[in-house]
């Protein structure tokens, strides 16, 4: 192990010294010796300090982190001083990992009160329990009644316990706080979610308590400890750090399906991509594999039942995903722990630590789009913790097969890419405000500190904090419809604030958590309006009377839609889509890992420019990278067509290439090939496209890529690109894009999942769902309404925070618009007649959207003229 | 005598820019669809917590118009409320102000009910307005459009309707997606006018009406006495005040691919 954190490894005996006689006596039965974590982590833990460990699966991380507790546990028993109450919770983001933890902790809770019976101890029995949103009322009640000692729940089912008026009083003695799953948490608001819930414990529990934070790796892991045991009196606390993923040998490879995957037709791509698959399920004895999409899923299982029936059918393999029912998916866990699954397909629900059994080999197909990710998937495999993780990326593009080949290496050098936790979540906050107010009446002081200690949290500003309390208070009402308004009353002279509301409690037991209900449009087929599927909302937006599009691998043709319902008819005999499909499933290529990418292309531009022979390059490739020689050879022959195309311009590290080109219907398009992954990008391509449109007076298109970024204009127009890149550099990048967001289809999207989790617009009110048309009917409305009553309106603060930063990345924007500025960055500009090699997929894939004029009056001027020169035309 | 602008259709003006209605002829000022009580409602019944701020805005256009024209009559064709089963406590406060500052103003206030009016004669008893299902002045004739009254051919040469929240979307060369609230005026099919009036509400969602389907539209009328695709259209907004557009079938093939 190269990185062991702060922490020194102790030898086998001494982590075994920590345990009573016969917890040490069972552990030895059991196991034989110790796991590399369990023999960092049983001294720690015993000593009562905090600590992250990081390690892959079969590791035994979950005894790593339980066995000093356990031991401590018993050890009171014995004692006779083991109390009615919860000493340890155990928090994980998924339902189905508390159900496994809890049967594995079953055995050592039996085990080592057996071994101390033999030796004429007798133990009371621990009692260990499950409380999620599926436990029933009863079981409820008896745990309030009869306390489990170990509690497993969900960070959703944890913030409703600490609401929950007699519960609470349970969980005052609380001694341990496990944190499944971190590196899943760290970055996403329900992790944010739920360090305030660990802060409120913290603060109602009146003392400290053990931190234990398990996962897989992820960098920086100081961030993710920081994240485990935020801050106290303005410093982090103290915390340790046990990562042994690299303990686990890896075994890579990057592979297309086809020799030549730009001349090979989809059918002939896709055909071969099962051919592959099928090799790879016969050679292995278990085999899982990550579409990344759902529907990908569905195709794969369904491609591979339907062309080898007898081989694959619902007894040998099977589909895991999100949309599918809990049961069908628990169903699919146990066989393939059970060793009955020969493979099964997941788009991402099988990354996290479910126990899945042995599984000899993990196939990506396509790129999972992070060295991190790629790890931790495929370190899913290879059960044993000495055994190797075996695992194989599909590349289905050239842009994917360079993305993969650069990732792959990046995983055996251990590079990273690092994660980002978001930062003062107003609509977060203004959730725990609300349960904390229902608790008791504050403060607003006390308040402030306890969630500065959550780490997301530790440079809150106080009057954003202010703004959030003012807010609650219904202080955007009228004072007469406060008591409709407000969930909450404060009192600024007196500096304090509580609950109001009749409705308050039921509103937060109701409404809390932070995953957002998506918007589904239902499809329907005209003239007999039977149903087809659903598509999302934001590409309802990007339809147009006429538009061709695919749904679940069928072409139809858009009529119109009513409110949640789109009507479409079968399309003419030979029609081709007008509307590329949507891929908002799709993750963002990290930054780290472009820039990888851009410095691989450096080299290949290199060695063209040198005119190295085809041989040497491919075999360059095939020593530095974890690639086949056909893969090399594909990734050789897409540089030097592009190479040869534009007269020898490869963007490379250090060079922004801007191409002026037109595609063959004759719209006109300004690619920038931006290599900075999709966040950046996003960002990049509105300020550009907002500038563009300033300039010309007019709207313009933009397509965006993890590749690149490409503007579309009006045929007429005419955009000095010099001027362009000149204004973007020096451009108030942050004001740009606030001013222009809001007129997006992604501002009404995002605005109402912060609406909602900010219980300004409820998911379920006074016990009846909401559905979410209605939310959403209202977002806009409700968007231009708060924008006007106040612009720092912190839902509103929350939504603009969580675009620009969680889906856009604006800080490395930024970087790189100083690296323009400072001409680190060269902008060359090249034209061409038709997209280069290198512009085909950003055209063609990329995501699309429209960016607008700001003067509504021009723009419906504008309009106005195009209708009435069709008319002269006609 | 006022400095409003006016924008002329013949029978008719708008108070340009907004979705008001003058007729000289008969000295009449008409609205639609105020759905006065939105956000209250949406508060109470869906939890969706709206500020309020419908109300002042209407009222500012309502105040500015009766100041500036001081018309003998005002029309409110329809859908004053929003709420349909009952009348709420923020409708009953909003439309009580509005018809006090109504009838201290206008000889004349004729409420024509829509379909969200039910209830709506505990606070129009209270201010002596007169509450009917449809209205005959001259030889115009106000209706709120969700159904078709009997002897419905033999009512007024000029019929004037709102309900249907009538919309126009339009498209431009790279895709871009514009949403306009509109008035569409024109002939019946049996050879009257009708004027469709654009609604006063802000929470209008607005219905697309140059890409449903005809038997989709939301009003009888529309769908049985006349070819909507027969009617001119003059875009209203407050950003761009009023556009003459042509005739909704040429909007009709702009906006298909």
């Amino acid at each position: 192990m190269d990185r062991p954190g702060k922490v020194v490894a102790v030898e086998q005996s001494e982590a075994l010294e920590c345990l009573e006689p016969y917890v040490r006596e069972w552990f030895i039965n059991s196991f034989k010796e110790l796991t590399p974590p369990q023999r960092y982590s049983f001294k720690i833990i015993a000593e009562g300090r905090n600590v992250v460990i990081t390690a892959p699966t079969g590791s035994g991380k979950t005894l790593a982190a339980f066995m000093s507790i356990l031991n401590e546990l018993y050890k009171l028993a014995a004692e006779g001083r083991l109390e009615d109450g919860i000493y340890c919770i155990y928090v994980s983001p998924l339902k189905a990992l508390d159900n496994d933890v809890k049967k594995n902790l079953l055995a050592p809770i039996q085990g080592i009160r057996e071994v101390a019976k033999k030796h004429g101890v007798t133990l009371p029995e621990i009692r260990i329990a499950v409380r999620t949103g599926d436990v029933t009322g009863s079981e409820r009640q008896k745990q309030l009644k009869e306390p489990p000692h170990i509690l497993i729940t969900t960070p959703e089912s944890l913030a409703i316990m600490l609401n929950a008026p007699k519960f609470v009083e349970r969980l005052r003695n609380v001694r341990w706080v496990v944190v499944d799953e971190i590196h899943e948490l760290a970055g996403s608001k329900r992790g944010v979610h739920l360090s305030l819930s660990i802060e409120r414990l913290r603060e109602l529990a009146g003392h400290d308590f053990v931190r234990i934070g398990l996962g897989a790796t992820l960098h920086p892991l100081e961030e993710a400890a920081k994240f485990l045991v935020g801050y106290g009196d303005g410093t982090p606390r103290n915390c340790e750090i046990i990562d042994v993923t690299w303990y686990k040998p890896l075994e890579l490879k990057a592979t297309s399906p086809v020799r030549d995957l730009i001349h090979a037709s989809a059918e002939k791509v896709n055909e071969a991509l099962y051919k592959l698959l099928d090799k790879i399920i016969s050679k292995h004895r278990t085999t899982l594999i990550f579409t990344n999409t759902r529907s990908g899923t569905e195709r794969v299982v369904y491609s591979l039942m339907s062309k080898w029936p007898k081989k694959y059918n619902e007894r040998t393999i099977g589909a895991h995903h999100g949309s599918l029912s809990r049961e069908i998916r628990l169903e699919i866990e146990d066989r393939l722990k059970r060793g009955e699954l020969k493979a099964v397909v997941c788009s991402t629900s099988l990354e996290l630590g479910i126990d899945v059994g042995y599984i000899e080999v993990v196939v990506q197909i396509g790129s999972p789009k992070s060295v991190t990710r790629a790890v931790q998937r495929i370190g899913r495999s290879g059960h044993k913790f000495g055994d190797v993780s075996k695992g194989i990326i599909i590349a289905m593009d050239r842009d994917d097969l360079v993305e993969c080949a650069v990732m792959l290496r990046c995983a055996l050098e251990k590079k990273l890419d690092e994660i980002q936790i978001p930062k003062n979540c107003l609509d977060v906050l203004a959730q725990h405000l609300v349960g904390m107010a229902l608790n008791r009446k504050w403060s607003i002081k006390e308040a402030y500190n306890l969630v500065r200690r959550a780490y997301p949290y530790r440079d809150l500003r106080y009057d954003t904090f202010l703004s959030v309390l003012r807010y609650l208070s219904g202080s955007y009402a009228k004072l007469e419809d406060r008591r409709v308004y407000g969930k909450i009353w404060i009192d600024e002279q007196e500096g304090t604030f509580g609950r109001r509301g009749k409705y308050t409690r039921l509103i937060y037991y109701l409404n809390q958590g932070t995953i957002p209900d998506e918007v589904k449009i239902d499809v329907y087929m005209l003239p007999s309006r039977r149903y087809i599927g659903s598509i999302e909302e934001a590409f309802l937006e990007r339809l147009r009377p006429g538009d061709i599009f695919v749904l679940g691998g069928r072409l139809y043709r858009f009529k119109y839609a009513r409110s949640m319902s789109c009507y479409v008819e079968k399309p003419p005999k030979d029609a081709v889509p007008t509307i590329p499909a949507w891929f908002s499933e799709l993750l963002p290529l990290s930054f780290e890992l472009a820039l990888e990418v851009q410095g691989f292309r450096t080299k290949m531009k290199k060695f063209l420019d040198k005119g190295m022979r085809q041989r040497d390059v491919v075999e360059w490739i095939i020593q530095n990278y974890p690639v086949d020689k056909v893969t090399a050879l594909s990734i050789y022959r897409y540089y030097r067509e592009h190479y040869l195309y534009t007269g020898g311009k490869i963007p490379v590290k250090g060079e922004l290439l801007v191409e002026e080109t037109q595609d063959p219907r004759g719209r006109r398009y300004v690619v920038f090939h931006a290599l900075y992954g999709r966040r950046v990008n996003d960002a990049l391509s509105r300020a550009t496209a907002i500038i563009a449109s300033d300039m010309i007076g007019s709207n313009v298109g933009i397509t965006v890529s993890d590749n690149g970024y490409a503007l579309q204009i009006p045929r007429g127009s005419n955009l000095d690109i010099n001027k362009l890149i000149e204004t973007i550099a020096y451009a108030d990048l942050e004001n740009l894009l606030r001013r222009n967001i809001r007129r997006t289809e992604l501002m009404k999207r995002r605005f109402r999942h912060c609406a909602a989790r900010s219980f300004l617009v409820l998911r379920n009110y006074k016990g009846y769902k909401i559905s979410v048309s209605k939310q959403q009917t209202n977002a806009q409305t409700l968007l231009n309404v708060c924008e006007e009553i106040d612009p720092s309106f912190p839902v509103l603060e929350e939504t603009y925070r969580e675009i620009l930063q969680d889906i856009m990345d604006l800080k490395r924007a930024k970087l790189v618009q100083l690296w323009i500025r400072e001409r680190q960055v060269k902008v060359t500009v090249v034209k061409t007649p038709v997209p280069s090699p290198l512009s085909h997929n950003l055209i063609i894939l990329g995501e699309a959207d429209v960016i607008f004029m700001e003067d509504r009056k021009k723009r419906l001027m504008q309009l106005h003229e195009m209708v009435m020169r069709m008319l002269e035309r006609k | 005598m006022s400095r409003l602008s006016r924008f002329n259709i013949g029978v008719a003006e708008i108070i340009d820019p907004y979705p008001v209605l003058y007729i000289p002829e008969i000295d009449t000022v008409v609205v639609s669809d105020l759905h006065l009580g939105y956000e209250g409602v949406m508060a109470e019944e869906a939890g969706v917590f709206i500020p309020k701020v419908q109300f002042e805005k209407e009222m500012h256009i309502i105040r500015e118009v009766t100041e500036g024209l001081k018309a003998r009559r005002i029309v409110l064709n329809g859908d004053v409320k929003h709420e349909f089963s009952e009348t709420s406590y923020h409708e009953t406060r909003e439309l009580s102000e509005l018809l006090e500052y109504l009838q201290n103003r206008y000889g004349e206030v004729i409420l024509v009910k829509g379909n969200h009016d039910n209830y709506i004669i505990r606070v129009t008893g209270r201010y002596g307005v007169e509450l009917v299902e449809e209205y005959q002045a001259g030889r115009y004739y106000f209706i709120h459009g969700h159904f078709i009254p009997e002897r419905f051919e033999s009512k007024g040469e000029v019929v004037i309707i709102g309900h249907e929240h009538p919309a126009v979307v339009l498209y431009d060369e790279i895709g871009a997606r514009e949403k306009i609230p509109c008035l569409l005026h024109g002939h019946t099919l049996d050879g009257r006018k009708i004027i469709v009036l654009p609604p006063m509400s802000i929470f209008a969602q607005g219905n697309e009406v140059n890409i449903i389907p005809k038997n989709e539209l939301l009003s009888p009328i529309l769908r049985e006495y006349v070819d909507i695709d027969e009617l001119e259209v003059i875009a209203v907004s407050q950003e761009a005040g009023c556009i003459k557009f042509p005739k909704l079938k040429i909007l009709r093939t702009a906006a298909a691919r």
